[in-house]
């Protein structure tokens, strides 16, 4: 694999473009570029063909914005503006980092119909591409050390030489990369070259894989070795898609080995992802027994020496190397190993906090330890092997090294652990991860992997871990609506708030094909209001209903008086209202746009818009109800960059703040039943906290949230029915209380997930239906992800004290929240089993299968023939066997039972029965694998 | 081993024929004098006639047989949840039922047919045997 030589022309670095100076004409620019790109390509070809060359095939001046193409490997065109070169220049990427960042641009059929990267222009977001370099010389040697199985390393090699791509999976510490590392370097023998992606490094993904294809020779094969796929699993269909069109554009033959858990390899076939791969699994234990013989370890020592090291094979490697020297590998040993015995307190602070890191197999970005540390500490630490690099990334792994690390720091370190909170385990890690949500999500979904004990994890946590996995259930159920019909029934309130949720959970394929929808469907960028192109879609239905609806209320309550508002329902314009209601909808959803479609254009043309709509009071219409109101600023404070400074905002704000009305202040919704006063009052709370950040409306806000959390308040938006109600206080509360939600949290998760597992029966007489799935949907992701946010820590507490147990509870030292001093009354159950929807499946299949049962028996009652009679007795025997294993079914379910079921239900109903039923990770009588 | 039996429409075929030469042998008769020199009008008449009478049997028989082929039917079609094998056991059972009920219709139409096939004009010699 070839690198840049430091003395020679770097291929790396813009020399020329680098020289310009910031206000340079587009065109110098241009040129620049292309003199420093064609100097680039040369410098690469110089020694030998690289798999994927490149040439500068035009400039265009003239166009706007003056761009150049790119061909690459005579095949495919990529376009770059000026303005994508100075953005890179900027953020310091390279030449070749700036081609494969065009290459992964979302593809698309041209005008003549060839496929093509789209043009890589402003509206891109430079991304650091992480260098795709493998174990060297010093990591291969460990690796040798530990993949010991031939037979495991050749089938790798067999299968992927036959033309399949193989993923390895393996419990923590089963020496998966190992294998993997000694399988690549034994096909790099038989011809293919290797590509290396460490899924730790958030910079290794697509991009990584062309860079590093421009700059490594031409050969007949390819193997990219993807490490570690349970770190990113969100960038694992970037990757696949790359890959397929450079095996289909590029004709370059690749083949992928990858690496994961077992869990996640069984999760990828339950959910959306497919990984289409032979699947080999390595088992620590077998290795370790190979270890074992080979070092000619037998007898009392064989047994201490399994126990001591348990099911982790890299603490087996250091043991045998312990053995080698002639020491005796006990678990103090082994810590001192690890910790180098080292008294310089900066090396035992990185050593520290890489432990705690470890403990969640989280790893430091480098460049954040050498800032913090400085190099050379690092660079000692690392030959000394204490620490471990991988390719941007610095971590102490695996997780059971990290643990003996950080319990011996505990124990001997006072000066690090000084029981200041600065310097506890969980805020150590809290404070790394709270950076990024990503950073967030890998680990709460590696957490489940922590053997979790009964006593150690609190009911909190335990509740805070399945409210997480609902939000997943709820994005798998978003993405699959979506593909099935990006328009969500061509109403606009639906796309808007699943794409915000999609958004939200970073699901950003999805959330561009709602987008391409909305973005085509309606014009802002002229008049008062937006407009629709074509047809008005459906919401407008729901405007007109609310019409009727007013109607109604005038006529029942103020009939004599008029409405306060000044606004009768004979006066609505359900048109206006509609359009109204788009901008705030519009506004909302341009301005929670993944950062990387986010389109400044769109987003200027609606805040001006929303300059021009609003009316001379400052709301917006209709006055009668505040929260179409409400949703615009909201809208305008999630897409300006300071809401305070757009000047609809400040009236906007105080003539919400004047319309409170009624005994408590509240709000009211002026439409009767649609959207409630309490969902009006929560609305408007939310809109105000978020535009109005002068202040000046605290007291409104107070006093709207204590009548929503008063008794009779409460009673109301629980009832069933109300879920949009409770859905939108609850968000209220968890942005701008304290106010522990979890029950409020629970019940609306208990009352809205039968709805979205089964199929929907809209039933357009509720108010709000089209829209409601979609919007408990958006709410639901935005709580939990807040609620998360807000008790992640106490989780973190609490693993920290799984991997540790020798450390008292911080509870006491923690002050301000109420710790539970009485024992929990129920034992908190242990997350094994069935999950609830996967126990409804089962108990759904159950049921037709007795059903069919029935009737098979009832067809065949009453008839003589001879073969009748012997099905009969079958079924019958089958239906008995039926009932008792439907008596054993639920979450505790063991394997034989699931197992028993299914089989019978293969058997009776064939191809009627359901192929593929969710069996559970881990069952709650067996012990965790 | 499986024999397979007529169907009822078969049966009512053969009936038509049977019926078709009794009422040829009256025909022959009423169109002018037998040429058949040993034959006498009675005689004649008496034979046709056995000859519909069996043809009346056989009828019969092909009704019970369709009657079972009905009962077979609704059975069948009564239990759309039977395998293939166990509709055609069905069928076999309400087959062979059928023709048991048919067991007197069946001798009877023997019974006529021998003796109208006895009686055919110029068959048997009944002079020479009296």
């Amino acid at each position: 694999m070839t690198s840049s030589e430091p003395g020679a022309a770097n291929p790396d670095r813009w020399v020329k473009l680098a020289a310009l100076p910031p206000d340079a004409p587009p065109d110098r620019v241009i040129r620049e570029a292309q003199a420093d790109l064609t100097r680039c390509a040369l410098e690469l070809e110089r020694e030998f063909d690289v798999a994927l060359p490149f040439t500068v095939r035009a400039t265009s001046y003239d166009e706007d914005p003056p761009s150049l193409t790119v061909t690459i490997a005579d095949t495919v065109e990529c376009t770059i503006t000026w303005a994508a070169l100075v953005r890179a220049r900027d953020k310091g990427l390279g030449p070749v980092d700036l081609l494969a960042s065009a290459l992964e641009r979302p593809w698309a059929g041209d005008a003549s119909g060839q496929e093509r990267p789209a043009v890589l222009d402003h509206t891109w977001r430079p991304k650091r591409v992480g260098r795709a370099v493998g174990p060297d010389e010093r990591e291969m040697e460990q690796n040798r050390a530990i993949a010991r199985d031939f037979d495991i390393i050749h089938e790798v090699e067999d299968t992927l030489d036959g033309g399949q791509d193989v993923m390895i999976v393996g419990q923590h510490g089963s020496g998966r990369t190992a294998t993997a590392a000694v399988a690549a370097r034994e096909l790099a023998g038989r011809g293919y070259r290797e590509i290396w992606l460490n899924l730790a490094d958030a910079g290794d993904g697509p991009e990584s894989i062309i860079a590093a294809l421009m700059r490594i020779p031409r050969s007949k094969k390819y193997l990219i070795v993807v490490d570690g796929l349970q770190a990113n699993i969100l960038v694992v269909p970037a990757i696949q898609a790359c890959v397929d069109r450079l095996r289909r554009h590029f004709g370059l033959e690749i083949r992928i080995l990858a690496t994961t858990l077992t869990s996640i390899a069984a999760k990828l076939e339950r959910g959306e992802l497919r990984f289409p791969a032979q699947l080999i699994t390595v088992r620590a234990k077998d290795l370790i027994i190979l270890m074992m013989d080979d070092e000619d370890i037998h007898g009392a020592a064989r047994d201490r020496f399994q126990r001591m090291v348990g099911n982790d094979v890299h603490i087996a490697a250091k043991a045998i190397d312990m053995v080698a020297d002639g020491r005796e590998p006990t678990e103090e040993a082994l810590q001192r190993e690890f910790t180098g015995n080292t008294t310089d307190p900066t090396r035992r602070a990185i050593l520290y906090r890489l432990a705690c890191l470890g403990a969640f197999s989280q790893g430091m970005p480098e460049n954040e330890a050498v800032t913090e540390f400085g190099d050379d500490v690092i660079q000692a630490l690392v030959d000394a092997d204490l620490i471990h690099r991988t390719d941007g990334a610095i971590a102490i792994a695996p997780r059971r090294r990290a643990g003996l690390v950080l319990s011996y720091a505990r124990a001997h370190w006072p000066e690090i652990c000084n029981g200041q909170p600065r310097n506890r385990p969980e805020e150590i890690v809290w404070t790394y991860l709270r950076t990024s949500d990503r950073r967030i999500r890998a680990a709460l979904s590696q957490i489940d992997n922590v053997n979790i004990h009964d006593d150690t994890l609190r009911e909190a946590s335990l509740n805070l871990l399945a409210t997480w996995e609902r939000s997943e259930d709820l994005g798998r159920w978003l993405v699959r609506r979506t593909e099935d019909d990006p328009t969500w029934g061509d109403n606009l309130g639906s796309g808007v708030f699943a794409g915000m949720a999609l958004g939200r959970l970073h699901h950003e394929v999805q959330w561009l094909k709602i987008a391409k929808w909305i973005r085509s469907r309606w014009r802002y960028d002229s008049g008062s209001l937006p407009e629709p192109v074509g047809d008005p879609t459906t919401d407008l239905e729901d405007f007109r209903q609310i019409a009727d609806l007013m109607a109604n209320e005038d006529a029942s309550f103020w009939s004599k008086t008029g409405h306060p508002s000044g606004l009768a329902a004979a006066d609505f314009d359900p048109g206006k209202a509609y359009r109204s209601w788009a901008l705030g909808l519009l506004l909302c959803f341009e301005g929670s746009a993944p950062l990387r479609h986010r389109d400044r254009r769109r987003i200027d043309q609606l805040l001006r818009m929303a300059e021009r709509a609003a009316e001379k009071t400052g709301g917006y219409y209709p006055a009668r109800v505040p929260w179409v109101t409400a949703r615009i600023l909201i809208g305008i404070s999630v897409a300006a960059h300071d809401p305070a400074e757009h000047p609809a905002v400040g009236p906007a704000c105080r003539w919400l703040r004047g319309l409170v009305d009624g005994p408590a202040r509240q709000w009211r919704g002026g439409t009767g039943e649609w959207n409630s006063d309490e969902a009006t009052t929560a609305m408007c709370v939310i809109a105000l906290a978020e535009a109005d950040r002068g202040g000046r409306a605290a007291d409104v806000i107070a006093t709207a949230l204590a009548w929503l959390r008063s008794e009779e308040q409460r009673e109301k938006w629980k009832s069933p029915g109300r879920e949009i109600a409770l859905a939108q206080v609850v968000e209220a509360f968890v942005r701008y209380t304290d106010d522990p939600v979890r029950e409020e949290l629970m019940t609306l998760i208990q009352q809205t997930k039968t709805e979205w597992e089964e199929e929907p029966h809209p039933d357009y007489r509720r108010p709000e239906e089209r829209l409601r799935l979609p919007f408990l949907a958006a709410e639901l992701t935005e709580i939990v992800w807040r609620t998360v946010r807000r008790e992640v820590k106490l989780l973190l507490q609490d693993v920290m004290a799984e991997a540790d147990p020798e450390r008292t509870p911080p509870a006491v030292e923690q002050g301000g929240r109420p710790v539970p001093r009485e024992p929990e009354p129920v034992p908190a159950e242990r997350p094994c089993g069935l999950a609830e929807g996967e126990l409804r499946r089962w108990r759904t299949a159950a049921h037709r299968l007795q059903n069919a049962l029935d009737a098979e028996i009832a067809d065949r009652r009453g008839i003589d023939v001879p073969s009748a009679k012997a099905l009969l007795n079958q079924y019958v025997h089958w239906q008995s066997l039926c009932e008792t294993l439907l008596g054993r079914l639920d979450r505790r379910a063991s394997r034989e039972t699931l197992q028993a079921l299914d089989d019978l239900g293969r058997a009776a109903m064939d191809v009627a029965w359901p192929a593929t039923l969710p069996y559970p990770d881990t069952y709650c009588d067996e012990e965790p694998a | 081993m499986k024999v397979p039996l007529p169907a009822s429409s078969s049966l009512n075929f053969l009936a038509g024929i049977f019926a078709g030469a009794g009422i040829n042998l009256v025909t022959s008769v009423a169109g002018g004098r037998n040429p058949n020199a040993g034959a006498s009008t009675t005689k004649i008449f008496v034979d046709s006639a056995l000859w519909v009478v069996a043809a009346a049997f056989l009828t019969w028989v092909a009704q019970v047989v369709q009657r079972g082929e009905r009962n077979a039917d609704a059975d069948v079609a009564r239990r759309n949840r039977l395998t293939e094998a166990e509709k055609d056991e069905v069928r076999d059972l309400h087959e062979r039922q059928s023709w048991g009920h048919a067991r007197l219709p069946i001798a009877l139409t023997v019974v006529s047919l021998f003796v109208s096939v006895l009686f055919l004009p110029g068959l048997v010699h009944w002079s020479d045997l009296f």
